[in-house]
């Protein structure tokens, strides 16, 4: 019995997959389409190059899904990777003569995602403002320090250690592409295989139910905000690593991003439900229609009105189905 | 459960109540809404606490601070409103914040095993993989009861569980229950349906406005005592009376159909006409109303307003063609309570005291006094909040914004719940005031008593359907209920 | 009991009330010390005419914000309709009559505000988008508006030619002023005396009230944000007016500055409550603090900061007010 309520399992997956992911089908079956029109655009280099892009913001893009599972949002993740950038830069060129310096400059700048992660999370948790109110206001200040810090101007490095990291591939595939994969692995193995994960699924899904069944629904709520710190940090490290400087200017779009991936991906905004995986795969689609835009010849304006129309249509359509689907109670 | 008493204010909903339960029996608790049944089992549930009173488990008295107190106790609860997280799997619902953990990870073969091994023994077969969201109402059910059973519960209670179950569901859920009793555990039913209690309680108690009427085994007393018992003194209530002849039909409803909510309802409403809705929980009279006001849209159907078909495909439709709705409940979708007695008076109809979409200040005090006065609200002034007046004012204030609207068909969804017995009778006598002045009037009501006091004629709405009509000779609580638990026979041999 | 609380409440909502009128007042006094030259005749009528532009994007999101939604979008706006308007007269107002090329310029600023309103309307009731979607929806207009600015400009600034005209005139002088204080008494009484702004107030109050009393709750959202988007509009007029030039990143971060105006006055977050007549004073405290920021010698990149924590308090004291009231009732 067993079995075969396993296998009426599968084909019900499938099938339900189709259904509830048409955003991510459409995507797919565009980078087919242009796969053909352009078959350069299958080329190895290619590949290679996106998914070299799509590590750094693929790995805030994982933990914008936790955050949105758990039902909270967070703006300010660009600020967050913008500053670390800076700050990981300014700290390289101090420190950056031994590997002890280097761990301790990327160390330092975790742990300083880290607590401008708990900055919002305790606002969220403990003033109860609305989680886009607050990360919007600290996606200003924090790109307001940034900017007084460096007083607008770009910081770049000479590292070469780190540059080596950026650069350098093992088996063809680059290092970066590995910090990605192991760190989407992680969060993997963390929301589905703990508690800690199991319980951001619940604090999501109905905090009222899961209060009732003893979750400590607030701790949950701070810590996704602590995590999406972290993972902007380590984004902004990446990106160092592989543009040798930080500014301001590098990133602002990297939180709504985050939200199509995850949206594209098929995690609903409205909480409780989703997959660091899916975002994997919903990150991938959306570096393929970002690098198919660029391979088409298309003016970087038009790029951005079109990353902005594909936010626009996800979202719609994820609370137009959602309400619609919620209609038959 | 001895001498519990529990007052909320303005209304002693439990006066001195001792309910005792044996082990290993199943036992029914029935009462009309309001009794204080669920104020009852809530104290049981650590939800509430009593007043006075001790609750005593196995012969020892316990006082519950929340729900895990009373789990820790082995009392589980499956609530007409399931408490379950839509978005995840059965199994996992079942070991919510317990999942197994083996080798520092989630052991999610084990839980599913040890998930579907409880549903198994439930006697039902579908995977504890499925998410919530994806299950049946029957399968949550067995969720709800699977997790009960996982925490060891020896007492469980069930809070009107067959409300949303067909009747094959509900077959498979009585063998449940049976067999759940033959291992010894408790099960306190509560249910609307007596058939229900007849076929599968031994001892039944009869609850009726906070206390405790009879408690029998079921062999000893019929059905039509029961119902006696329920509706007790209510029937004998006075309501006032209505010289009103019903005149034309204004209100002609043709096979309004809501897909699988409203099954082709028929009927029609006439001039200064109170007609009642009776029906359980869940019958669909609410999504009937909805439907006719505009609220929400009908799959098929013909609404006729005064001889004229009319298009009614938003709440704006419903209004301009005379069709008003009192909501039941008025403070999530009747008032805002933020805003003060004028401002929701003449919400629903601006146009009466502005000029070219402007507001008159004066004409809008003067109409809102004058509505205020003529219903009866008391309060200081009509610019006190909404918030500040006590249920059965907050009532007036929406009945005077639908007469301010000007609408004639007023369909009235459980226009005195939650409101005490005094406001109660003035209610009704607006209404009967309303029906004299010529407006017509759908009522829609839980309490029985009320329906039958007050309503010219009653349709019976069963799971959708309309399932009779009885005109104010043929009224009798009786006859109602009889129609009710008649029809859901018919429709275990239709279906 | 209940007493003390109410008096609690009383005390919260007085502090509240004229906490943002005391908060202006000490702002002014420690500047006027610091700076002298702050307390001057001319440096005021500079904060009125400075603060007009964003004095009209505040008034457009009181509208949204009181029927309970959200309008991040509108900075792009702002920069579209100046950009649309600078490039009307430059190619009518050269070979044509320059005060027609004013109207028409003005005309489609307003126009293309209203139409960018009309889209994030129509989304969010067509999805029946509650205010975390308004942020989303609205945040990405902001991207795909801001990326048309810069698509019809080609990224480029736009000097006007012919300066001495018509158009010139609507945003130097008293003009952005009166613009600004016209509109204001036409919005207040447009929200607090008609059966519009009525509808309005309950729509944001409690969207399923509104609805279950018969009102046309899509259209009164479609139409909130379209004035929104016009205020807007109108907003880029003024900028581009003074400087007679227009860039596509002009308007940037003026929905930050217009939702902290309203928030300050003391309008919710939440809908249902505040008003044009609260937003006034809102938008005198974000002007004169921007003012008194640049008089006293805070860097530009420094004032985003207390932009930021200003939103996030203000929204903060708004809920702590709120909760205090909610406690109140259930006690």
């Amino acid at each position: 019995m067993n079995q075969q309520s396993q296998g009426l399992k599968k084909s019900f997956n499938i099938k339900r997959f189709i259904v509830e992911q048409p955003v991510f089908i459409i995507f797919l079956l565009f980078s087919i389409v242009i796969g053909i029109l352009k078959p350069n655009f299958l080329g190895l280099s290619n590949v290679r190059n996106l998914f070299m892009d799509i590590s750094v913001y693929g790995v805030v893009a994982c933990t914008m899904t936790i955050a949105i599972i758990c039902g909270e949002f967070d703006l300010s993740a660009s600020s967050t990777f913008i500053w670390s950038q800076i700050l990981f830069c300014t700290l390289l060129n101090r420190w950056g003569g031994s590997a002890l310096g280097i761990l301790a400059a990327a160390i330092v700048t975790l742990i300083s995602g880290m607590i401008i992660g708990s900055v919002n999370g305790l606002i969220v948790t403990r003033l109860k403002i609305n989680s886009f109110i607050t990360t919007l206001g600290m996606m200003i200040i924090i790109k307001g320090v940034a900017l007084v810090f460096t007083d607008g101007k770009m910081v770049s490095t000479s590292n070469g250690f780190i540059a080596k990291m950026g650069t350098g591939a093992l088996l063809g595939i680059p290092y970066l592409v590995y910090i990605y994969v192991v760190f989407v692995a992680i969060a993997f193995f963390v929301m589905k295989y703990t508690r800690f994960g199991r319980n951001i699924f619940a604090t999501g899904g109905n905090a009222v139910v899961a209060k009732l069944s003893g979750i400590k629904t607030l701790f949950y709520k701070y810590m996704v905000f602590v995590i999406i710190g972290f993972a902007s940090a380590l984004a902004g490290i990446m990106l160092v690593s592989q543009v040798r400087a930080g500014s301001v200017l590098y990133g602002t779009d990297l939180a709504l991003t985050a939200v199509a991936a995850t949206v594209i991906g098929g995690t609903s905004l409205s909480g409780g439900s989703g997959s660091v995986a899916k975002t994997f795969l919903g990150m991938l689609v959306l570096g393929i229609l970002y690098k198919a835009l660029i391979f088409l010849g298309l003016q970087a304006y038009y790029q951005t009105l079109i990353k902005g129309l594909v936010l626009v249509v996800v979202v719609a359509a994820d609370a137009y189905l959602n309400r619609s689907g919620n209609i038959r109670k | 459960m001895k001498g519990i008493t529990k007052t909320f204010p303005g209304v002693r909903a439990l006066d001195d109540v001792t309910f005792s339960v044996a082990r290993g029996s199943i036992h029914g608790l029935v009462g009309e809404n309001g009794a204080g049944k669920s104020t009852l089992m809530k104290i049981l549930n650590g939800v509430l606490y009593a007043d006075t009173g001790e609750i005593i488990v196995d012969g020892q008295p316990c006082r519950f601070k929340d729900t895990k107190e009373a789990q820790a106790k082995g009392i589980g609860f499956i609530f007409q409103e399931f408490n379950l997280i839509n978005t995840l799997t059965a199994a996992e619902n079942i070991y919510l914040n317990r999942l197994k953990i083996r080798a520092g990870r989630i052991a999610w073969k084990q839980v599913n095993q040890d998930a579907q091994a409880l549903i198994d023994e439930l006697g039902f077969n579908f995977s504890v993989t499925e998410k919530i969201i994806d299950l049946s109402a029957a399968q949550k059910q067995l969720v709800e009861i699977a997790k009960a059973l996982s925490f060891d519960a020896k007492l469980i209670v069930m809070d009107e569980p067959t409300s949303s179950l067909t009747t094959n569901e509900i077959e498979k859920l009585f063998e449940i229950v049976k067999k759940l009793k033959s291992e010894g555990i408790t099960i306190i039913y509560i249910s609307h349906k007596l058939e229900e209690i007849y076929s599968i309680c031994q001892t039944v108690t009869i609850l009726r406005d906070g206390q405790i009427i009879d408690t029998q085994p079921v062999s000893s007393i019929s059905k039509n005592k029961i119902i006696e018992l329920m509706v007790g003194r209510s029937v004998d209530m006075e309501f006032p009376k209505r010289n009103t002849v019903p005149g034309e039909i204004v209100l002609d409803v043709q096979n309004l159909t809501r897909r699988g909510i409203v099954k082709g309802v028929t009927f029609n409403l006439r001039k200064g006409e109170v007609l009642g809705i009776a029906g359980l929980v869940g019958s669909g009279r609410t999504e009937l109303a909805e439907a006719i006001f505009g609220a929400e849209k009908h799959d098929d159907g013909i609404i006729m307003v005064k001889g004229k078909k009319v298009a009614i495909h938003s709440t704006y439709d419903g209004k301009s063609n005379s069709i008003g709705l009192l909501t039941e409940d008025r403070k999530e979708t009747g008032l805002v309570l933020d805003f003060n007695i004028s401002k929701n008076i003449t919400i629903t109809n601006l146009p009466k005291v502005s000029k070219s979409g402007i507001l008159i200040n004066r004409l809008e005090k003067q109409y809102a006094q004058q509505f205020s006065d003529e219903l009866g609200v008391r309060t200081p002034s009509i610019n006190q909040l909404t918030i500040n007046l006590s249920g059965g004012n907050q009532q007036k204030v929406v009945l005077a914004k639908w007469l301010f609207s000007d609408v004639d068909i007023l369909i009235l969804d459980e226009p005195t719940r939650g409101i005490d017995v005094g406001a109660k009778y003035e209610i009704y006598l607006l209404i009967n005031q309303l029906a004299e002045q010529g407006k017509s009037i759908i009522m829609i009501s839980s309490e029985l008593p009320e329906v039958l006091g007050m309503s010219d004629r009653v349709i019976v709405l069963n799971e959708g359907k309309k399932k009779g009509e009885l005109s104010r000779d043929e009224l009798s609580a009786e006859a109602v209920m009889h129609m009710i638990i008649r029809s859901e026979g018919e429709n275990g041999g239709n279906n | 009991m209940v007493e003390t609380i109410k008096n609690k409440i009383n005390i919260g909502s007085t502090l509240r009330n004229y906490g943002v009128m005391i908060g202006l007042v000490v702002i002014i006094i420690i500047v006027s010390i610091v700076e002298p030259a702050f307390f001057t005749g001319n440096n005021l009528l500079n904060i009125l005419r400075q603060s007009s532009a964003i004095g009209l994007c505040a008034l457009g999101m009181t509208y949204v914000m009181v029927a309970g939604g959200m309008d991040l979008s509108l900075g792009s706006t702002v920069s579209l309709a100046g950009v649309i308007a600078i490039m009307i007269m430059n190619s009518i107002g050269v070979t044509g009559n320059a005060d027609v090329a004013a109207v028409i310029a003005v005309i489609a600023a307003v126009t293309a505000g209203g139409l960018v309103g009309l889209a994030n309307g129509v989304i969010l009731a067509t999805i029946n988008g509650r205010l975390g979607e308004s942020f989303i929806i609205t945040y990405s207009m902001q991207i795909v508006v801001g990326a048309l600015a810069l698509l019809v400009t080609g990224g480029q600034f736009i000097f006007g030619r012919f300066p001495e005209q018509l158009y010139s005139k609507l945003g130097t002088g008293l003009s952005p002023i009166l613009i600004f204080a016209g509109l204001a008494i036409v919005m207040q009484l447009g929200l607090a005396k008609t059966n519009f702004g009525r509808q309005t107030y309950f729509l944001g109050a409690n969207m399923n009230v509104a609805k279950m009393a018969g009102i046309k709750v899509k259209q009164l959202r479609v139409i909130n944000h379209m004035i929104c988007g016009m205020c807007a509009g109108l907003a880029g007029i003024i900028i581009t007016s003074r400087v007679y030039s227009a860039s596509p990143l002009q308007g940037t971060g003026y929905e930050l500055d217009a939702i902290a105006a309203v928030v300050i006055g003391g309008t919710s977050l939440m809908g249902g409550s505040g008003g044009i007549h609260k937003t006034i004073l809102g938008v005198l405290v974000v002007g004169i603090l921007a003012n008194a920021l640049n008089v006293v010698g805070v860097n530009a990149y420094a004032q985003l900061i207390v932009r930021g924590a200003i939103i996030i308090l203000a929204v903060g004291l708004d809920g702590l007010n709120r909760g205090a009231a909610i406690k109140g009732l259930v006690s």
